[in-house]
C-alpha cells in the first residue's frame, strides 16, 4: 500500500512538472512574439513651423508602414505575406508589402480602423490593428501676444491653416473680419494688422474664414484693449 | 500520505517560483512605465512651492530680459565669441556686444528652419513648403553652400562631429543616411532601411539615433533608440497618447511629455526608457534645455491653461500661446530657481553659454539672454 502511494506520488510530481514546465514555456513563447510597429503620415498640410502630427482630413493620401521588432531588431518581413484591411476591405494583400498607401475616407471626425496580418514570417501569424482618426481642416488666427488682453495700438495677426489637402498656401483663400466689418490688407491674405484707436476696456472681435475649392475652417477671437 | 503530500507541494512550490521568476524577468523594470504614478519618485516641487527662490521678475521688458538683436530669428548659436544668429529673412548674422555683422553675402529666401552643429561651424537651413522641404548647409568658416539631395527629411547634427543624419524614401523603404559635411564628395553611410514612416530624429549621442512618431492627443505614438553601429532597436516610449520629448545632446537623459486628453505629464528619463523623475508642473520638452545637472524651462505661469490644453496639439498648432516663469531645476536635489517670472515671453530653443542662458519667444521670434 505505501509502495503504490510512493509510486502515485511520483507519478503526480511528474505531471506538474510537466503541466508547469508547459505552462512556462508557453507564456514564455507568446511573450517574446514580435511586436507590430504601424505608424503613417497623411499627405494634408500644415505649416513649417509645426512639428506636431499632420493628421489627414477627408480625401487626404495616407502612407503607411509596418515593421516587427523581433528580440532587439527589426524582423526581416521580405518573405512574410502582409495583408493591410481598412474598415474590414482589404486593401492590399502581398508578400513582402510593408507599405500601403490609401485616401482617406469622407469621414471627418471619424475614426479609420487600420489592420495588418502577418503571415509566414519565421512559421507564424500575427496582427494588429490601430486606430487612424480623420479630422476637419482647422484655422488658427495666431496673435502677436499671448491671452486675449493686449496693450500696444497694433494686433499682428497670421493664419496658420492645417489639414487641408493642398500641397501649397496659394490654393487658399482668406476673408477676415474685424469687428464685423471686412478689413484693409496688404499682399499676404494670411496677414492682417490692425490698429486699435478704442479706449481701455474695448473689445475688438475677429474672423477668420479660409477654404479651398473642397474644405473650409473657420475661427473667431474676442479680444480686449488694457493699455 | 504525508510525504505524498510533502513531495506535491514542494513540486507546487518550486513550479510557482519558477513562473514568479519568469514573471519577473518579464515585468517592466520600477519606474519604467510613462505616467504610472506608483512608479514615480516625488514630484519636484511646483513653481511658486517651497524650495523655489527668485533672482529676477518682472513683465515683459523686466529685469534682463532685452532681445539681443531686433531681428526676428529662426535660431542662434552662442558661444564665446558671441552670437550667431539666422534670421527669418534668411539673413546669417554674428552678433558682438552691440555690434552686428553678415557672416554670408547672400541670404536664404523662405527659410523656415535653421539648426547649428555641435561647435556651430555649420549651420543647416530648411527653405519652402512643408509637404516640399529643401536643406542647404552653410560653412561659417569657409563661407560655402552645400545642399542636401531632394527628398531629405529630418535632418539632425550628430552631437560630436560635422556629421548629418537624415531619412530619405527610396522603393518604399525609408533610409537613414549619415554624410561627413567635412568631406562632401564620399557617399553617405547607410546603415539601415526601415519602414516606419513620419518620424522626427534625434541624435543624443553618437551611435545612436532617437526615432519619435509624432504625437497628437488624438493617437498613441512611440519613441525607439536605434544603434544604428549595432543595429539595435528598443522602444522608449511604447504607445502612448499626446507625446513630446526632448534629448540632451551629447548626454543620456531626456524629456517626454504625455498628453492625457487634456493636460500632460512631465517625466525625465534615460535613454535606456527608465522613468528617473515626475514633475508637478506641465510644460512642453521643447520649451527646455539640459546643462549639467541643471534643467533649464520656460514653464507657463498659467498652468491651470496648461492642465486644460489639448497637448501637445495646442502648443504646437500656435493656438496655445504662453507666458513663461524661466526656472533653473537642480535635477539631483529637486530645488527650483526662478531666473525670470511671469515674463510675457513663450521660451523655446534654450541654451546656456557661459554665464547666460539663451531663448527665443515664440510670440515675437526674437532672441532673449538671462544671467544664468
Amino acid at each position: 500500500m505505501k509502495q503504490k502511494f510512493s509510486n502515485l506520488s511520483f507519478k503526480l510530481s511528474i505531471a506538474l512538472v510537466i503541466i508547469f514546465s508547459f505552462l512556462v514555456l508557453n507564456l514564455s513563447k507568446a511573450d517574446t512574439r514580435p511586436q507590430i510597429i504601424i505608424t503613417w503620415k497623411s499627405g494634408s498640410y500644415a505649416p513649417a513651423s509645426f512639428n506636431g502630427k499632420i493628421l489627414p482630413s477627408q480625401g487626404s493620401k495616407i502612407d503607411a508602414g509596418v515593421e516587427v521588432l523581433d528580440g532587439t531588431s527589426f524582423g526581416n518581413l521580405s518573405g512574410a505575406d502582409i495583408t493591410w484591411i481598412l474598415n474590414g476591405d482589404t486593401l492590399q494583400e502581398i508578400t513582402g508589402g510593408q507599405r500601403v498607401k490609401f485616401i482617406a475616407p469622407n469621414d471627418p471626425g471619424g475614426i479609420e480602423s487600420l489592420e495588418v496580418k502577418i503571415s509566414n514570417y519565421k512559421g507564424s501569424s500575427f496582427g494588429k490593428t490601430i486606430q487612424v482618426p480623420i479630422v476637419s481642416p482647422e484655422v488658427v488666427a495666431r496673435k502677436n501676444f499671448s491671452g486675449n488682453i493686449f496693450s500696444g495700438k497694433q494686433i499682428s495677426l497670421s493664419a496658420k491653416p492645417y489639414f487641408f489637402n493642398i500641397q501649397s498656401l496659394d490654393e487658399l483663400n482668406f476673408d477676415w473680419l474685424v469687428n464685423g466689418q471686412k478689413p484693409t490688407q496688404g499682399n499676404d491674405p494670411s496677414l492682417l494688422d490692425v490698429n486699435v484707436q478704442g479706449s481701455s476696456g474695448s473689445t475688438v472681435s475677429v474672423g477668420l474664414t479660409v477654404s479651398s475649392q473642397s474644405q473650409k475652417a473657420d475661427t473667431s477671437l474676442g479680444l480686449q484693449f488694457n493699455p | 500520505m504525508k510525504k505524498t503530500i510533502l513531495i506535491v507541494l514542494g513540486v507546487l512550490a518550486a513550479g510557482g517560483m519558477l513562473y514568479l521568476g519568469y514573471s519577473l524577468k518579464k515585468a517592466p523594470a520600477p519606474g519604467n512605465t510613462i505616467g504610472n504614478t506608483g512608479n514615480s519618485l516625488p514630484g519636484l516641487p511646483s513653481p511658486g512651492n517651497g524650495t523655489t527662490t527668485s533672482s529676477a521678475g518682472g513683465g515683459q521688458g523686466g529685469l534682463g530680459l532685452n532681445p539681443i538683436s531686433d531681428k526676428t530669428i529662426l535660431n542662434y548659436f552662442a558661444s564665446k565669441n558671441g552670437v550667431v544668429i539666422v534670421t527669418t529673412a534668411g539673413e546669417i548674422l554674428g552678433l558682438s556686444g552691440k555690434n552686428t555683422v553678415s557672416l554670408s553675402s547672400s541670404t536664404v529666401p523662405a527659410a523656415t528652419s535653421a539648426s547649428f552643429s555641435f561647435d556651430g561651424g555649420k549651420v543647416l537651413i530648411g527653405t519652402g513648403e512643408p509637404t516640399s522641404p529643401a536643406y542647404r548647409i552653410f560653412d561659417l568658416n569657409k563661407k560655402s553652400w552645400q545642399f542636401l539631395p531632394y527628398g531629405a527629411a529630418s535632418p539632425v547634427w550628430s552631437p560630436s562631429t560635422n556629421e548629418l543624419a537624415y531619412m530619405d524614401t527610396r522603393n518604399n523603404k525609408e533610409i537613414l543616411n549619415i554624410i561627413n559635411t567635412d568631406k562632401p564628395n564620399t557617399r553617405a553611410k547607410q546603415p539601415t532601411t526601415i519602414s516606419l514612416v513620419d518620424t522626427k530624429s534625434e541624435w543624443p549621442v553618437y551611435g545612436t539615433i532617437i526615432l519619435e512618431d509624432a504625437g497628437s492627443y488624438l493617437i498613441n505614438s512611440s519613441v525607439w533608440k536605434l544603434g544604428w553601429s549595432t543595429n539595435s532597436v528598443s522602444p522608449l516610449v511604447f504607445e502612448q497618447q499626446g507625446v513630446s520629448t526632448l534629448w540632451e545632446r551629447g548626454g543620456t537623459r531626456g524629456l517626454v511629455l504625455t498628453g492625457q486628453g487634456r493636460g500632460g505629464v512631465l517625466t525625465l528619463m534615460d535613454t535606456s526608457g527608465n522613468s528617473l523623475k515626475q514633475f508637478s508642473f506641465i510644460t512642453m520638452p521643447e520649451k527646455c534645455a539640459f546643462s549639467g545637472n541643471f534643467l533649464l524651462c520656460g514653464v507657463p505661469s498659467d498652468q491651470k491653461s496648461m492642465s486644460s490644453a489639448r497637448l501637445p496639439d495646442a502648443y504646437q498648432k500656435e493656438s496655445l500661446l504662453t507666458s513663461d516663469d524661466i526656472l533653473k531645476i537642480d535635477l539631483n536635489s529637486g530645488d527650483i530657481k526662478t531666473l525670470a517670472q511671469n515674463t510675457g515671453l513663450d521660451a523655446i530653443k534654450l541654451a546656456v553659454n557661459g554665464s547666460n542662458l539663451y531663448f527665443i519667444d515664440r510670440i515675437t521670434q526674437k532672441a532673449y539672454e538671462v544671467p544664468f
